[in-house]
């Protein structure tokens, strides 16, 4: 199994450090749900994986290289991420946010291949939003627009993908189809992926590992684990079935 | 299939500004028969040297400053409109053309003032520099906040709040400074077509051309901002340097048309909802030529209605934008029930 993601003494937050020094590894075929109470920095850790923000000290190895040592360009084919933020109400449409995927590989003209649009129609079919294509990012509900936002990762391919509460807007159904879709991205295409999510039960049924913020820890647990430390109990008074 | 359909609009915009272009170019004191318009475009020669002259110097410049005035107005409202996430935003709104009326109006009034002499007025090039270093200098500041606060409702809030001081002091300056160089700056802030020389559209072509085709080399960067800054950030776009590059190119673009036809307003808001209305797509690749058309439409409209509606004069380019766009910008909003960028 190759590493893809190693995290060394990182101290992540905005001015003020949540975390004191965490290590974690991550690597293809794992399939990690990020848990803990609100504002323990979930968030945070996605955004400093994804290079959105930079971490306070510490460091983050992406696919062997050191974060801050990575050009722009090329993080976005290694790490995509789906922010929880629904900031993109747009005139766009989805063809067109989910095509933004491609755009790593694309020339100055967004030029797209016969691959790049085989890859797009492939994930609209398997996230089941290729009825809505040709729709508005506005028209859309919210639960359809989190579905789009996801597709755009998935087409962007990398090997890392970085989902914040992917689950939030999604209804039962839905939530349990991507979670399976993504349980499946990681043990049959290899890759690693990593979200955050208050879903617990749903997220418990597909994970293989889970990362839980404990006070200003953040430790990696197995199912079974986790089970019998009673830790979720104490913390948010949550039984493991 | 919507591929072509945005094609099949762009042209037929296209060819409605062509004719648009054409009525103007014949709209005026003197009526020119579109024959001779058409001898001097292709040649370059008319058979009435009279015409030839009036098409050179004043005809031909007014109507191509209009059509270029329009493009890079409306593209710099497009711009701020994507960069803020907000359907507000627009050159006029941020405080940017007020920006470049301080600059002027330091150059007109404080010339009139300090060294008592109109010369100053009369060179083009210091009144580019001027309403070039006036937007820069008020979107430097507005950068500069928008770098450190990330509510971008905040930014409109002190681009408004800029744009008060600044024509508060452009009043000071008017209280103290003569007649004569008040009357030439309160024409000029009526917005101007009529005065731009030959010269002049030598400076403004070039530098609006080329604005404009580096910011649709932005396209793809611009679209990938769309959907929020941090999501463009985990695309690999240094959001920062992105903002100061685009931030550029709006204030060239709005500093070079305000120098030489004023401050003219609304166009920047209209035009970019206009062609997202019409195109229904916030695509850049197609909404930045599509604003540019439209923004050459309404200038190139409200200049002929300026020329036809009275017999005397012309009446301010800045008025008709406004009395003729809101209606039709009200009535869009009516129709989407929502404006979004």
């Amino acid at each position: 199994m190759k590493k893809l993601l190693q995290i060394q003494d990182l101290n992540i937050g905005y001015k003020k450090a949540l975390t004191n020094k965490i290590d974690l590894e991550a690597g293809e075929n794992d399939f990690i749900c990020i848990i803990g109470r609100n504002g323990t920095g979930k968030s945070t850790l996605l955004n400093t994986i994804a290079g959105v923000i930079k971490p306070i000290s510490g460091k983050c190895y992406i696919a062997g290289n050191e974060i801050s040592q990575i050009k722009n360009i090329q993080i976005s084919q290694i790490v995509s991420y789906v922010p929880s933020k629904q900031e993109y109400l747009s005139n766009l449409k989805v063809i067109e946010l989910v095509s933004l995927g491609r755009s790593p590989y694309t020339n100055i003209f967004d030029k797209k291949t016969e691959k790049d649009n085989k890859i797009i129609s492939n994930y609209l079919d398997e996230l089941e939003i290729t009825h809505l294509a040709e729709k508005n990012l506005y028209s859309i509900s919210d639960g359809e627009r989190q579905r789009a936002m996801i597709c755009r990762a998935f087409v962007q391919e990398t090997p890392i993908i970085l989902l914040d509460e992917p689950t939030s807007f999604l209804d039962y159904y839905s939530k349990n189809k991507l979670l399976q879709k993504l349980s499946e991205l990681a043990t049959k295409n290899d890759k690693c992926i990593i979200f955050s999510s208050h879903d617990l039960e749903i997220a418990f049924k597909h994970v293989t590992k889970i990362w839980l913020f404990n006070e200003n820890m953040v430790d990696e647990y197995n199912l079974n684990e986790l089970k019998q430390s009673k830790l979720l109990e104490n913390l948010m008074s949550f039984k493991i079935s | 299939m919507s591929k072509y359909r945005h094609t099949i609009i762009l042209l037929f915009i296209s060819i409605l500004l062509l004719c648009l272009f054409f009525v103007d170019m014949t709209t005026g004191h003197v009526k020119i028969p579109i024959n001779e318009i058409l001898s001097f475009l292709s040649f370059g020669e008319t058979e009435n040297e009279g015409f030839r002259i009036l098409i050179k110097e004043f005809r031909f410049p007014r109507v191509l400053t209009a059509v270029l005035a329009g493009g890079a107005l409306s593209v710099s409202g497009l711009l701020m409109q994507t960069i803020f996430r907000n359907p507000l935003a627009g050159p006029y709104v941020l405080g940017i053309s007020s920006g470049s009326s301080l600059g002027v109006a330091l150059f007109v009034l404080g010339g009139g003032l300090f060294a008592g002499s109109q010369q100053f007025i009369s060179s083009d090039f210091s009144l580019l520099v001027s309403a070039g270093l006036g937007a820069a200098i008020v979107m430097m500041i507005i950068l500069a906040v928008s770098l450190r606060v990330r509510d971008n409702i905040n930014i409109l809030i002190i681009g408004i709040l800029i744009a008060g001081v600044v024509s508060s002091i452009v009043s000071i300056l008017q209280y103290y400074a003569n007649e004569i160089s008040v009357k030439s700056f309160i024409i000029w802030t009526m917005g101007n077509l009529d005065s731009v020389s030959f010269n002049n559209v030598k400076i403004i072509f070039p530098i609006v051309i080329s604005a404009l085709l580096f910011i649709f080399l932005m396209s793809k960067k611009l679209n990938m901002v769309l959907p929020g800054e941090d999501f463009a950030k985990s695309m690999g776009i240094n959001t920062k340097a992105f903002r100061i590059l685009i931030f550029s190119a709006v204030s060239i673009l709005t500093g070079t048309v305000t120098a030489f036809c004023g401050p003219i307003g609304f166009i920047g808001i209209a035009a970019p909802h206009v062609a997202r209305w019409i195109f229904n797509t916030s695509n850049h690749f197609i909404i930045i030529p599509g604003s540019i058309i439209i923004g050459a439409i309404f200038i190139v409209c409200s200049d002929i209605l300026s020329h036809s509606i009275t017999s005397q004069g012309v009446l301010p380019i800045n008025a008709i934008t406004a009395i003729m766009g809101a209606p039709f910008i009200i009535w869009i909003i009516i129709q989407n029930k929502r404006t979004i960028i």
